[in-house]
């Protein structure tokens, strides 16, 4: 009950937001297809195999990568793995609670697993050291720190700066089966670079990248997962509304339109050889 | 007997303001004759050997009398619960509501809806109960246009000034009607969205610094400034 | 056995493997206001560690029976990422460790805080570790005493911390990881550093008494040390505030 304090958006607010989505305002100025800037910053944690933070508004995301050695799954015995885990943690919000992970975690972290996993990002295959008993077992942990709104958006773009900046160690494997861990450490097997954006629905109206206030005055949401070549590699609807066909074909493009500039970002992150901060 | 600190100067909790016969005004621990700060503040050092510290941060706490902008966050059987930009909630029963609504009409949220804002009066508050509040007087009820500003209630009474003078130059200058909370919730109502726009500009501005000497003349100022930038 | 056998701690003359000397505090950067949402935020780096505070309060206590009639209930949590540590991913599960390391840290904040001004109320506390290297609990409190200020909650002092280990026989301030893990004793200490009065203090290893004296008085020596830096940080994130304020107007 308590949380309704923060949730419930003033009657003559709510108008006002709805009002000037019609007109093509928003709450924050921004113009109905304008991404907010993003900051991208990567080794802010030093004990983590990679790591970064993005600043979206005042939204911020932590992600942190680890990988170790361990067995593979039964079914796909060839292959690493890949954990994604995500926990709204409730000192990033009055409105999170404390407590094992409810339906809001679990979807966050299965939206980025799933845009991640089909794009590919990793190449799994590339991550077993001995098939079917060794393989790079790879966590990536989402932790929001400030919350304005479009965590998916900023968690996918965190998550993906976390994986290219990771190191992990060289290993090889002697005909036995022992494994040697070497000093020397290498980048993750990166085969694509997935994006992913968020699309609200305000009445007839669509933006993207939601700020706190819309997501709450919105009617639903839809996330498009994008991979290089403009392919779709994950969809999330969300949120109690309904689009139409058309609906959704719009904001697939809108989507698409500023995927781009989103990835540049990453893709610096890879050309400079990513680096890892001290 | 000295002071150990200067206007403008932030202070800790904890760190030591005056010693002596000065006297220190604000949230202060006194040990003695020295005397310490107890929240975090600004001090504003007064010629006679006064010490204001003026806390930077303060939730607002309900006082019987208060005029306050509530949100409606939930309806009961015979009562709404009402947010007050405090750390408690208020209750406003059936009772409190004029005309009094007939028993087979009884279904609330026809009255006050979730998300409904009201501007009411803190009918009782002590620590030990919820603050009560009343929608029964002339000018209280819900508030159905208008736009919402929101600043730190430790300052909102700059937007009334003394007397009401504030409230009232702003009025008259911008043309709009204000409703000014004590919990730091201003309604302003005007004829456009821009004139509305610019009040809230004015409004926020005033209440931005810890300190303000003269509330009327930075009123005064603001609406020069605000002028200027909206006819630019 | 000593637990010290094999790792070399000390070089031959005395300093420590980062080159600090026994009673040298780690470098120490504090930041106030970090966050939007919360009411009040620090986020501190002492040495690798980094370690992010939100307080969120006074607020109507959820759930409401919990609420105390005549002061407000402090709550902490004080919570390791899962990758911030040096060893294999942490489980994200609370564990025992940060069941208790959040009990003492509500218990070493509680002395300095003004509980009975808000009655009913909560006022809680989320620490969360990005990076560990030794010490993460006394560099928690001192984070969180400056988000608590931050948040605008009376208290009568803040309150800063730090530990003491003996290494190779030695009292040292400060430990970092290394020094945790193959040292022969801690001693996290937290002080209210006007009052010069402990709130925090625990000890694993063997100390004689004259050690427990002499490491109160370097724990006193260390904190009014990070005391200065708590104090700069509050000051000048608002000292800024204050000055955009008056700036812009002209």
């Amino acid at each position: 009950m308590s949380e309704r304090v923060y949730t419930v958006v003033p009657a003559p607010r709510r108008e006002a937001i709805r009002s000037m989505a019609k007109r093509g305002e928003r709450v924050d100025g921004r113009k109905p297809e304008e991404f907010r800037e993003v900051k991208l910053e990567v080794g802010v944690a030093g004990n983590a195999d990679g790591s970064a933070r993005v600043t979206l508004g005042h939204t911020k995301v932590i992600v942190g990568v680890k990988a170790s050695l361990g067995q593979p799954f039964p079914d796909a015995p060839n292959a690493g793995v890949q954990i994604v885990h995500a926990e709204l943690i409730p000192l990033a919000s009055p409105i999170f609670e404390p407590g094992p992970p409810d339906e809001n975690d679990v979807e966050l972290a299965r939206i980025i697993d799933r845009g991640l996993r089909s794009a590919p990002a990793l190449k799994l295959e590339d991550l077993a050291v001995v098939p079917g008993k060794q393989v790079w077992r790879v966590f990536i942990d989402i932790y929001p720190i400030d919350h304005d709104g479009n965590f998916i958006d900023a968690s996918g773009l965190a998550a993906m700066g976390a994986l290219l900046s990771a190191k992990i160690p060289k290993v090889t494997a002697a005909p036995d089966g022992t494994i040697v861990k070497a000093e020397e450490k290498v980048p993750l097997p990166i085969a694509d670079i997935p994006v992913f954006v968020t699309i609200a629905k305000i009445g007839d109206v669509l933006v993207v990248d939601p700020c706190y206030e819309e997501e709450l005055v919105m009617d639903a949401r839809i996330t498009f997962a994008l991979t290089r070549d403009n392919h779709v590699c994950a969809i999330q609807k969300g949120g109690r509304g309904s689009f139409t066909p058309e609906e959704i074909e719009r904001a697939l493009e809108m989507a698409l339109n500023v995927a781009p500039r989103l990835r540049s970002a990453l893709e610096n992150l890879r050309q400079a050889g990513a680096p890892q901060s001290a | 007997m000295p002071v150990y600190v200067s206007s403008g100067q932030v202070v800790v909790p904890g760190e030591l303001v005056a010693e002596g016969s000065y006297e220190v005004h604000g949230p202060f621990v006194a040990s003695g004759k020295r005397y310490y700060a107890k929240v975090l503040s600004v001090a504003v050092v007064e010629k006679t050997k006064q010490v204001r510290l003026i806390p930077l941060k303060r939730v607002y706490i309900p006082s019987e009398g208060d005029l306050v902008v509530g949100k409606v966050i939930d309806v009961g059987p015979t009562f709404w619960l009402v947010d007050i930009n405090s750390p408690y909630t208020a209750l406003l029963l059936v009772s409190e509501v004029f005309p009094k609504p007939a028993p087979q009409q009884r279904e609330l949220s026809e009255i006050f809806r979730v998300g409904d804002l009201l501007a009411a009066k803190v009918l009782s508050f002590d620590f030990a109960h919820d603050p009560l509040l009343t929608v029964k007087e002339p000018k209280l009820g819900k508030v159905a246009r208008g736009l919402l500003v929101e600043v730190a209630p430790a300052r909102v009474s700059r937007v009334i000034g003394k007397r009401g003078q504030v409230a009232d130059y702003l009025s008259e200058t911008l043309g709009v009607e204000l409703i000014v909370g004590r919990n730091g919730r201003v309604i302003v109502i005007g004829k456009s969205p821009d004139n509305e726009a610019l009040a809230a500009y004015v409004v926020t501005r005033l209440c931005e610094k810890p300190y303000v000497e003269d509330p009327l003349e930075e009123a005064k100022k603001l609406v020069e400034v605000a002028k200027r930038r909206w006819s630019a | 056995m000593t637990a010290g056998a094999g790792v070399k701690l000390l070089t031959e003359d005395g300093r420590r493997l980062d080159g600090r000397a026994l009673n040298e505090l780690r470098r120490c950067r504090i930041e106030a206001g970090v966050l939007k949402n919360a009411d009040g935020s620090a986020y501190i780096e002492l040495g690798r560690n980094k370690i992010i505070v939100a307080v969120y309060g006074p607020r109507e206590v959820h759930p409401r029976h919990e609420a105390l009639p005549d002061r407000m209930l402090l709550r902490c949590r004080y919570s390791m990422l899962p990758f911030s540590v040096a060893e294999e991913r942490k489980s994200p599960a609370p564990t025992r460790r940060e069941v208790e390391i959040s009990k003492v840290i509500r218990e070493a904040l509680e002395p300095a805080i003004f509980l009975e001004e808000f009655p009913r109320t909560s006022v809680d506390v989320y620490i969360e570790v990005i990076e560990a290297d030794g010490s993460t609990r006394v560099a928690s409190i001192t984070a969180a005493a400056v988000a608590l200020a931050d948040a605008g909650i009376p208290m009568r002092d803040l309150v800063a911390g730090v530990s003491i280990g003996k290494i190779e026989g030695k009292l040292a301030v400060d430990l970092s990881g290394i020094e945790d893990q193959h040292g022969e004793g801690d001693m996290p200490i937290a002080m209210m550093p006007r009052l010069g009065e402990v709130t925090l203090m625990q000890a694993d290893g063997r100390f004689t008494r004259e050690e427990v004296a002499q490491a109160l008085r370097m724990a006193r020596e260390a904190i009014l040390k990070l005391y200065e830096e708590q104090k700069r940080a509050l000051k000048e994130r608002y000292s800024k505030v204050l000055a955009a304020e008056l700036g812009e107007e002209q």
